[in-house]
């Protein structure tokens, strides 16, 4: 158990150091998606099921979602497409 | 220094914190405040977490008679799972103001905000 | 920090950074002294888990304690989720058309089938929310995120936005009134008024699956809403 929680421990440092200090929006944001994942791992590990579930559904799903639809629009806008 | 998930935590918090003051972009102060509010729910979990006994669900007999050494404490976790939600809820609102922020000065660079200056 | 932002090297954004690390360091020097990781420090929740299995007979503790024995603050979370929604309603303007996209085949064939297949799990999800790990946030969740799919390639598409927000305020009423039945009934707001039953049975644990059906689909209605401003755009008159 404990080499994997290293591993959950490790994964999640370095996509939340990649989501911070990114030049790249989108990859920012994919990054947070993975460290979400590490969470929803961690809060497993943790003995709290209810919780990885609400951190899943929302980090990896909805989060996510709406980042990736607000760079959409703002792209959308700025370029004039139709 | 002992390696558990308080220092995952702590880091977390540290690094969201350093995201929003080192940041021009108002999409990568999001991603802070993203960060920083995962940071602080995992502490809240670990704080709440006791070695060696298993999640508050009463799924056998024995722990349907009586829970008491068994389950792991299930105050954070109702808390914890609330807080998830408004965070939702928060960038939700922060990334309609971001688009809102994109359409009125073509820019979501927050030193471009200069109409309350001198 | 306005200021320091003009030049290359943020000075007051480093001497800031620099704070918040000796912060972290002493904050997690008083984590492992004072609160161990690991050990027991148990002591509003070792009432709540002696108590809850035979005064609420949920089988998810996490359930009751949040329905149940903290129910005023799931009213405060459903109170800021309305006003987030809101929020989002004010800001952006209600588009009628969707920017125009490619056709792609994978997402015209998901989007046939997979908002039901998504529907059914969240609607399981939600309704087994004191039996199994899950509950009315999560399903509801889920169930946006199944009509996410669909949101995103309905082109020319009639919005029902006066459907959305009604279920949603429908639903927020419902919840205050059940609370208010409770009041009337046993003396405190969302008193459980319904019969316990069997602990680990479909039909149990009194009003708690009646709240999480409520907050189930109020959350889900939101969540479409929100989404549903993202993924429009307003047609632009020419001048």
């Amino acid at each position: 158990m404990s080499i994997l929680s290293l591993f959950i421990i490790i994964l999640t440092v370095v996509s939340a150091l990649v989501a911070v200090f990114s030049k790249d929006r989108v990859v920012a944001v994919l990054a947070l998606a993975i460290m979400s994942i590490g969470l929803t791992a961690a809060f497993y590990f943790l003995q709290a099921p209810d919780v990885a579930m609400a951190e899943a559904v929302v980090g990896a799903g909805l989060s996510t979602g709406l980042f990736l639809f607000a760079l959409k629009k703002m792209d959308a806008e700025k370029t004039k497409e139709d | 220094m002992q390696i558990n998930f308080y220092t995952l935590s702590v880091f977390l918090i540290v690094l969201g914190l350093i995201g929003i003051f080192l940041s021009r972009d108002f999409i990568k102060t999001l991603i802070g405040i993203a960060v920083l509010e995962s940071g602080v729910n995992l502490l809240l979990i670990s704080i709440g977490y006791i070695d060696g006994r298993l999640a508050p669900i009463l799924f056998n007999d024995e722990l349907k008679k009586s829970a008491v050494g068994m389950v792991v404490d299930p105050l954070p976790q109702a808390l914890v799972l609330t807080a998830i939600v408004i965070g939702v809820g928060l960038l939700a609102f922060g990334l309609a103001m971001a688009v809102w922020m994109n359409n009125r000065f073509g820019t979501t660079d927050v030193s471009e905000l200069k109409e309350l200056k001198g | 920090m306005l200021e320091g932002m003009k030049n290359k090297y943020n000075l007051s954004g480093i001497l800031a950074s620099v704070v918040v690390v000796l912060f972290g360091v002493l904050l997690l020097k008083t984590l492992n002294t004072h609160m161990p990781f690991g050990k027991d420090k148990m002591q509003v929740a070792a009432q709540y888990v002696e108590l809850g299995g035979s005064s609420t007979g949920a089988q998810n503790m996490v359930t009751s304690v949040v329905l149940s024995f903290r129910a005023l603050d799931t009213l405060g979370e459903v109170t800021v989720l309305f006003a987030s929604a809101m929020a989002v309603a004010l800001l952006l303007a209600p588009g009628a058309v969707l920017w125009r996209r490619k056709e792609n085949f994978v997402l015209k064939v998901a989007a046939k089938w997979m908002p039901y297949l998504v529907g059914l799990i969240g609607a399981y999800i939600v309704s087994q929310g004191h039996l199994t790990p899950g509950g009315g946030f999560q399903g509801g969740v889920i169930i946006a995120t199944g009509v996410m799919i669909m949101l995103l390639l309905a082109g020319n598409r009639k919005r029902n936005e006066l459907f959305l927000h009604s279920l949603e305020a429908l639903m927020g009423l419902s919840f205050i009134t059940v609370g208010i039945i409770g009041l009337i009934k046993g003396g405190s707001f969302l008193y459980n008024f319904l019969p316990n039953g069997k602990v680990g049975s479909l039909f149990s644990a009194g009003i708690l699956p009646l709240l999480y059906i409520f907050i189930g689909i109020k959350v889900a209605s939101e969540f479409v809403s929100i989404l549903d401003r993202f993924t429009s755009k307003v047609e632009k008159d020419a001048d």
